[in-house]
Order: C-alpha cells, then structure tokens, then sequence
C-alpha cells in the first residue's frame, strides 16, 4: 500500500463510521419503535411512508367506456360552472362526462386524465380543465393532508410522474439523494415515531399533564391568521407571486407530462382558467401583474404545443355572469356559461 | 450557491477533486474561476460589480507603491469606490426614504426614486476585505501585489465570500500566493468543523428560527412569549452565523487554508467587551483596527475613548443593515460598554479573585443584556419595537406564562448542543486534544471521541433538520 493511501485510512475509518453512525436509528425503530406499518407503499414515497390508502375508484372508468362522451370536464368545483347538458346539447348532442371533485389540485386532475381519459380509450372532441390562478402549475395544491383521500380514488400503485415532481418540489432538484438517504437510514420512520413526542411532552413540562392539551390548542388560536401583522400577511402574497413564476415552475410541474400525454393518445385539451369573484363593489376580480404576466407565460407555452387556452377574461360577458358563493357562480349563470364557453371554442377553432 | 444545499456539496466534492492534481498557479485559477461560479449563481451581474471593485482596488494598491507621494489619493479612490458601491447599493433606498420624510416634515416634498434591485449578496463582507488591503499598503504594512490573479482569488474566496470569516489581506493573501499541501489529519478535522456548522444551522438556528418568526409574525404577543421568542431569536442567530463560519473554515481547510476563528462562545462572555472579543471577532477587529484606533482609541482621555467607542458601534450597527433599528443595536452596544468601562475600568485577569465566584451570574447578566439587544436587532418596525419595549409582564395571564416557557423550552432544547458544544470546547476537549506538527489533533481519545460525537451529530441531523429552511441571516448584510 502507498503511504498516501496508507495516510487515508484513518480519514476513511472516521468518515464511515460517521456515514454508519445513523444505522443506529434502525435497531432503535426494532427495539423501541412503533410496530412497522403492513400497509402498501405509498404511491408517493417522496411525500409520505407507507399508509392505509384508500382503493382506486375504477367506476368512472366504466363510464366513459359505456358513454363515449363528446366532452370530458375535469375540474375541482370551479367546473361547476360549466352545465353538461346544455354543453352536450352543443356538441352534435353526445354526452358530456365530468370528472369533477370538489377540493382538489392538479394532481387530482392529472390523474383523472391520465387513469381514467386516456385509460378508457375514448376519443372526446375537447377535453376541458378548470383552474384558478397558478393552480396548474403548482402540484403542491390540495395534495397532501387533509385531500389525500380523495387522490388516492385516481392513483394506481404506482404514480412515479406524479412522485417526480411531488419530490422535487418538496426536496429540491436532489431529491433523489434524500430518497435513498431516507431509505437506507429510516429517517422518516424515526422523525414519524420521535417528532409528536416532543411537543407533547415540552407541553407537560411546561403546565402539567391535565392541561397539556390545553396548551397546545391555545397556542394553535394564538398564531391563528387573525393574530398577525399585516406584514405577515402580505408576506403571503408575496408566496403567491413566487408561485406565478411561470419559467420557474413550469419544469417542476405536471402539466409538460400532461400535454405529452395528450399528444401521445390524440387528445384536445382545453385549459380554462376562470375568472374569481367579483369585488365587493361589483368589478371584476383584480389580478396582480405577476399573475397576469404568468397567465401570459402561460397560455403561449400551452399554445405553441398545440393546447387551447382559455381565461374567462377572454370574454367580457363572463363578468356579467351572477356569483354565489366564493368564485362558485349562481346556477342561473350555468347554462350562458356553457354557451358562451362554447361559442368562445367557435372562434377559436375558426 | 448556498452552502446548506446538495449543490453546493456537489460542486465542492468537484472542485476540492480537481484543485489537488494541479500545480499551485492552475489551483488558483480554479478557485478564481469556481469563485465566480459560487457568487454569481443566482445571479450573474452580481461578478461585474465584484470585478470592477477587485480591479479598482488592485490599481489603487499598484499607484500607492507607484506613487507614494500621492498615495492618500489612491486611498480615497478606493475609499470612494468600495464605500460609493456599498452605499448606494445598501444604503440609497434607507436615504431616499428619510431625506424624503425629513423634508416632508418641513412640508417640502422632493420625490426621490427608489431602487429596485437585489442588494449584491455579501458586499458589506468583500467591501471590507479589500478595504483591508489598500488601508495596509496605504499604511506601509503590505505590500503592493503585482499578481491580479492571486489578488482576485483573495477577494472572491467563495468559502468566506458571502458572510465571512472578513479575512485581512495580512492573513489570506500570503496563503494565496504560497504552495499548500494537502493532509488527512487536516481534512479530517474539517470535516468534524463542517458537519458541526450543518448541524447548527439545520437543526439548531432553522428550528429555533421557526420559534423566532413565528412570535415576530404577531400583533400583540404577551410579555413572557415575546422574550421566549427573542430568545430563540438570539439562538437562531448565533446558530447561523456561527454555522456559517465553521463551514467556511472547514471548506477552506479543505483547500488548503486557514481563516480566522469568527466565535468564541458569544453567549459564555461575562461583560460586554467579553462579548465583543467574542461575537463575530472579524469584524470586531476590523471596527477595532480601522475605525476606533484611528479615532484616537483610548489613548486621548477618558471621555474621547467613551466618544469613539460610541462612534465605532453606530457605524457597527450601520453596518449591518440599513434600518434604525440596527443603528439603535449598535448604539445599545456602545452604551453597554462604555457603562463597564465607566464602572469596571480595570482590565481583564486584574478583577479580585472572589470575582470569579460572580462568574456564572455575569454569563447570565450579559444573556440577558445580549437578549435586549436581539430584540433591537430583529424587530425592524419602530411601533412594534416601542410596542414590545414597553410591554410589562401580566402575572395574571396564564396563558402567556405557560405558553412562553413552553417556547422558551423547545428553543432550549435545541439550542442545547451548542452549551455542550462550548463546555466540551474549553473543558474536555483541550484535554484529550494533543496536535501533530501540521497543527491537526493526533491523540487516539480525542479522535475516539470526536467521530463518535459526530456520529451522533450525523444521525440527529437527519431526523431533526427543521423541515422549513432558512436562509443565512447574514446573507442580507
């Protein structure tokens, strides 16, 4: 042996012994651990370990077998805008189907296209997506808890672009080193077990064991949104122009996959971003100039890969349509919207 | 690049490859090169302006040994330059703001622009490194360099570029333009350094810094949940920053150099000139050598001395940042010591021996002054401060009692092994510690001990890294 390697021994000997030293979390998980999980791996293991999940909801998929519709809406409740009948009456009279849940992302609704659309085989004229603001970029939106049953209806065992994107976004671009890091060490596992003692248990120090929950809920009420500073909140708005960075995002999302997809089986999408509640005083809803810039971004990106785009903007008479609640419009305004939708896909194909 | 990321471990695991098979002027190239990479990363204008005050300063130190009759003009050229930059790009918006709100006083209205650009990260730390540089040779005790590229390697160092050790020419360009070599023992103890400042930063500042944040976001938090998170400010803080220098001389070991130590266990210090010959030293030293001194330090009297350590702190807390509230930090701190000088003239080791008994009460004492101190610094909105300053416990809320010690507890808790860190730095460690004739430690119970400590370190790490991560406090300076 060379003596330059011969003096790197020791240097090894410590840097392994380092790198191993976290081996000891596993015996601790063995000896003193919660009992491991018997469920399945999660079909996101860049967000979470194994879990009780619920099981696919393979019946839309029946559906659209049997109905071959010429139009298929997907959506969280912001598609509730849009009335199927009178848009199916519109399309040469076939069957409008929606695959619409209230309270989801677009991971819900990438999935819904991709195991259920494309799976099904059918061939709808348009395919229509419905999103509010930065939604279709952002795969963080309505993912984890307390909406990760409702995509377990959509996901199959394994949804490894979805998990793509899910880690990069929680784990930067290595996210792939921290996956193995976490495999080999059970440092989730551990964090899991250790983490929600420890809050707990500085609350009994702190006040005594009867009134230790009582603590921990005052403490939730008083950093409750009500307590902070304007500063704080504004700080959230910038968070939102962060996430109207359309070049920023765009690569850490699904929507490339998305579009490939629907090249791939021949498929016409149409995203439609819809327009939010009016203001108090009865204008249309204000946009700040990240997002109309990101709106920009967005709808060439979409067009140059042959996708249609589609803001409620577009159109003046949108503003017109009553609201009820929220960004949810009347039910009166269901049908014009449909007509107008449509008559707005018109132009667009002329 | 920041360091806490795996891109930075990527890109240093490569250069720290490359830089050992070259010859000593190719290395310095790499570092030059890899330097600009580190810096201008995010954003790339940021090297034109690094550029232009290296090779500024370069010519001002040429002319002054060219041209010593007018060297003073050289001097102020650099002065001019590096100041100028520091000034408008740190300093313009907080003078267009209160020029402008000062003449609105008087019902005079001049709209002034504001800029909007990034502040260059790092520039208050490389403005004062070079600033060493011309100050010497100006003053005769450096001499001129006539090599751009060991120059320019010394100004942009990425270990130490954006927040420091502030290194004096004196100290890193002989180490620029000398040979290194390469030992384990050396790299090994490196590594030990900059697992421990990952370790601060990840679990220690982050965690604590959540606490901070959070009790800052509030309108009105009760007395006791206001100094618990002022607390876990003052941990996240030192945490941070401390991190960041042990990184920083753990990489630079790692390349073969040696930067100045930046902490001496701040919050150990039984006084307030303890503590600044404690806290962030490189930059204490700086203020000390190049501002007071020149002032007249303490040779010109009694109330002089109080003057200029008063000046020095302001332009201190000026320093880092451009708001009131870190000049009123610095204006604190001078108060603070020129009270102990006034009470405690006597130096230090000539305190009678039962002071020594006092000891643990003094670390307390100088805690807690330390602590008011954070709290100038870090709220930056003069009515919240006024606000906070004057908020009086309420024994009757109990709420605000328990919640506070129950914060004050998890910033404790992960602020606990940097008071083991410090026991074990100047208790056991020097103990076991024996050094080898490369200055690395070589006796079996330290090394024993060391990796089974930064086994633990390793293993903590990955399961109590906060899952929210900050970026260096420092960085905005």
């Amino acid at each position: 042996m060379s003596s330059r390697a011969a003096a790197a021994l020791p240097f090894a000997a410590v840097l392994l012994a380092i790198i191993a030293a976290p081996l000891a979390w596993r015996g601790a998980l063995a000896a003193w651990g919660p009992p491991e999980s018997t469920a399945p791996p999660s079909y996101l293991p860049a967000a979470e370990a194994r879990r009780e999940r619920e099981p696919f909801d393979a019946k839309p998929l029946q559906e659209l077998k049997t109905t071959d519709p010429g139009a298929v809406i997907i959506g969280d409740s912001m598609a509730g805008r849009v009335d199927p009948v009178r848009l199916g009456e519109l399309i040469d009279n076939r069957p409008v189907a929606t695959l619409v849940a209230p309270a989801t992302g677009s991971g819900w609704w990438y999935l819904a296209f991709k195991n259920y659309v494309v799976a099904s085989g059918v061939h709808p004229k348009w395919v229509f997506v419905f999103m509010r603001d930065t939604n279709l970029t952002d795969p963080m939106f309505r993912l984890l808890e307390p909406y990760r049953v409702k995509l377990d209806w959509v996901a199959h065992e394994f949804e490894p672009e979805l998990n793509d994107v899910v880690g990069q976004r929680m784990q930067g671009p290595w996210y792939r080193v921290h996956d193995a890091a976490q495999r080999v060490y059970r440092t989730d596992r551990v964090r899991t077990w250790l983490e929600p003692q420890l809050a707990p248990w500085l609350a009994r120090v702190s006040t005594g064991i009867r009134k230790r929950q009582q603590l921990l809920d005052g403490l939730n009420a008083a950093f409750g949104l009500e307590h902070l500073r304007p500063m704080a909140q504004a700080d959230l708005a910038a968070v939102d122009d962060q996430d109207a960075d359309f070049a920023a995002n765009i690569n850490r999302s699904l929507l490339p996959k998305w579009v490939e997809l629907a090249e791939a089986n021949h498929l016409r999408i149409c995203f439609i971003k819809i327009l939010r509640r009016p203001t108090a005083d009865g204008h249309p809803a204000a946009e700040s100039p990240a997002l109309r810039q990101y709106t920009k971004d967005l709808r060439a990106w979409l067009e140059a890969r042959g996708m249609v785009f589609f803001d409620d903007r577009d159109n003046p008479e949108m503003a017109k349509l009553p609201y009820a609640d929220g960004d949810h419009v009347d039910g009166a305004a269901m049908t014009p919207y449909a007509e107008l939708l449509w008559a707005q896909m018109q132009k667009i194909r002329k | 690049m920041i360091f806490h990321s795996l891109t930075f471990v990527a890109f240093f695991l490569v250069v720290v490859t490359v830089y050992w098979r070259l010859p000593h002027r190719a290395q310095n190239v790499l570092l030059l090169v890899s330097s600009y990479v580190f810096y201008g990363w995010v954003h790339p204008w940021f090297l034109a302006l690094i550029f232009a005050s290296t090779a500024v300063d370069f010519w001002a130190g040429r002319q002054m040994a060219d041209h010593p009759s007018n060297k003073r003009r050289f001097l102020g050229l650099s002065l001019l330059v590096n100041l100028g930059m520091l000034g408008f790009f740190k300093y313009y918006n907080f003078f267009a703001v209160n020029v402008h709100a000062a003449l609105a006083a008087v019902h005079f209205s001049v709209p002034l622009p504001a800029l909007q650009v990034v502040l260059p990260v790092g520039i208050s730390f490389y403005t004062f490194q070079e600033l060493s540089y011309t100050l010497e040779v100006y003053k005769g005790r450096l001499d001129a360099r006539r090599d751009f590229l060991n120059f320019a390697t010394f100004v942009c160092f990425f270990p130490q570029l954006v927040a420091g050790p502030i290194e004096r020419a004196a100290h890193l360009l002989p180490q620029v333009e000398q040979p290194r070599t390469f030992s384990w023992p050396l790299a090994r103890d490196a590594m030990f350094l900059i697992l421990w400042g990952y370790f601060q930063k990840l679990v220690v500042a982050d965690n604590a810094g959540v606490i901070a944040n959070k009790v800052f976001a509030l309108k009105s938090p009760g007395f006791f949940m206001l100094w618990a998170g002022v607390f876990a400010f003052g941990i996240q803080i030192y945490a941070d920053f401390s991190a960041y220098s042990d990184i920083a001389r753990g990489v630079a070991r790692w390349l073969g150099f040696d930067l100045m130590r930046n902490f001496r266990h701040p919050y150990l210090a039984t006084g307030p000139a303890d503590f600044w010959r404690r806290w962030h030293i490189s930059l204490s030293s700086w203020f000390r050598d190049y501002v007071y001194i020149p002032l007249g330090g303490s040779r010109a009297g009694r109330l002089l001395e109080y003057r200029n350590i008063f000046a020095t702190f302001l332009l201190s807390g000026f320093w880092h940042g451009a708001n009131w509230n870190y000049v009123l930090w610095g204006a604190y701190h001078g108060a603070l010591l020129v009270v102990s000088r006034a009470v405690s003239p006597s130096r230090e080791g000539t305190h009678p021996r039962w002071m020594a008994a006092l000891t643990p009460l003094r670390i307390i004492g100088m805690l807690v002054l330390t602590n008011i101190g954070w709290l100038l610094f870090r709220e930056t909105d003069a009515n919240y401060l006024w606000r906070e300053l004057t908020t009086a416990p309420d024994i009757h809320n109990a709420f605000d009692r328990t919640a506070g010690l129950y914060l004050f507890l998890f910033a404790f808790i992960y602020s606990l092994p940097l008071w083991i860190n410090s026991i074990w730095e100047c208790h056991i460690s020097p103990r076991l510690a024996l050094r080898d004739a490369t200055g690395a430690i070589s006796s079996r119970p330290w090394l024993v001990s060391q990796t089974v400590i930064a086994g633990i370190l390793f293993a903590l790490l990955l399961v109590f890294h906060s899952q929210q991560s900050l970026d260096f406090i420092y960085f905005k300076f």
